[in-house]
């Protein structure tokens, strides 16, 4: 069992360390996803930080029927929505250096290839719905189905989707970028 | 960023506030809840006490017949082991049934009414106490025969037949008789006004 079932059984079973490799494979890539809904490097981190404490807090609410990653995806969506909802006004402030260089940290840890990299950069240019398709998909490894599940839409239009993102990343990436997807 | 040892601190950090904070909530919704279950008991006991009290007032109210000139009759006649007198009488009518033509005459004082029918109850029962009359049927050749209809404040009908000594009454199908003494006989129509 991959995704981090097996390493929450073990922490439920009562064993503290295997909570440290949840954080270690799932903590990253959660504040990544998050930060394309808030585009806020801190404000993802906390909210991955609040939906990591729910799996200590409310041990019982995980039912083992998706994966952890998938659930605490759709835990931090959801999180994430919630605080863009409430936020009143959207703060433009300057991207400071460190900012700047946690994002690239962050990116250079998830995105483990040029290519992805290239990708990640062809993603700023599409709407919502492509780019956190393609970001499940593509950079996490998510099936449709977990894909669906986490973006509360059915596989069909996560299908529907994916196409649409893909032709038009053929467009921005050109021939090489197709040979990506 | 954080590192990993950060992030799980603060997860852990979190999460024993959220649990204070949880434990909290419970102990104050208890509480809440329990101050309410109070409130409420409370205030039905304050509401619903007097209601019943009122209620039952105004069923007494309801019950008792508006003519109905003193309680204390009406408890006499409660509590008194004959149980077939539990009516309280209107109004009275003295047919004559010698005569066909004779009008009958009407009893319509409540005080009156009600004194007649104790009178007509208290000779019953001192007949039941062991009472033998003196005088027998055979006076109803001279004592014209008369019917009494009793009726009550909610227009049910008792009936009596005085012939001569003899007085039967007739409540509800059951008939039951007396004979009564001269003075007793006297006595009845005197209050009948015969």
């Amino acid at each position: 069992m991959g995704n981090g079932e097996s390493s929450y059984r073990r922490f439920l079973e009562g064993d503290q360390a295997a909570f440290d490799e949840i954080v270690k494979e799932l903590y990253y890539p959660l504040v990544f996803f998050i930060d394309r809904y808030v585009h806020d490097i801190h404000t993802a981190e906390d909210i991955a930080i609040d939906a990591l404490t729910d799996l200590v807090v409310h041990k019982s609410r995980y039912n083992f029927k998706v994966t952890l990653k998938t659930y605490l995806f759709m835990i931090g969506r959801s999180r994430a929505l919630n605080v863009i909802k409430h936020r009143k006004v959207l703060e433009m402030t300057e991207l400071s250096d460190d900012i700047s260089d946690d994002r690239k940290t962050l990116e250079e840890t998830v995105l483990q290839t040029e290519i992805q990299r290239a990708v990640n950069c062809a993603l700023a240019q599409l709407d919502d719905d492509c780019r956190l398709a393609i970001h499940l998909v593509y950079f996490e490894g998510l099936s449709y189905k977990e894909a669906a599940t986490v973006m509360k839409k059915t596989e069909k239009q996560i299908d529907n989707t994916l196409q649409k993102a893909k032709a038009r990343l053929r467009t921005l990436l050109g021939k090489e970028g197709e040979q990506l997807l | 960023m954080r590192n990993f040892q950060e992030v799980t601190a603060e997860v852990f950090k979190r999460s024993e506030q959220r649990l204070v904070a949880a434990k909290r909530r419970k102990r104050m919704l208890l509480s809440f809840g329990s101050m309410a279950v109070c409130v409420v008991l409370v205030l039905s006991v304050w509401l619903f006490y007097p209601n019943v009290d009122r209620s039952m007032d105004s069923v007494d109210e309801s019950a008792k017949p508006e003519n109905l000139e003193s309680t204390a009759s009406f408890e006499d006649m409660a509590d008194d082991s004959d149980q077939q007198v539990r009516y309280y009488y209107t109004e009275l009518k003295i047919v004559p049934m010698t005569v066909a033509d004779e009008a009958h005459t009407a009893v319509t004082e409540p005080e009156k009414v009600n004194r007649i029918a104790e009178t007509l109850q208290d000779f019953f029962a001192r007949e039941n106490d062991g009472f033998k009359g003196e005088s027998g049927i055979s006076d109803s050749v001279k004592f014209p025969r008369y019917k009494l209809i009793f009726t009550t404040f909610d227009n049910a009908e008792n009936g009596y037949l005085l012939e001569g000594n003899l007085l039967t009454e007739n409540v509800s199908g059951a008939t039951r008789s007396v004979t009564l003494t001269d003075t007793q006989l006297e006595e009845l129509k005197a209050l009948l006004g015969l």
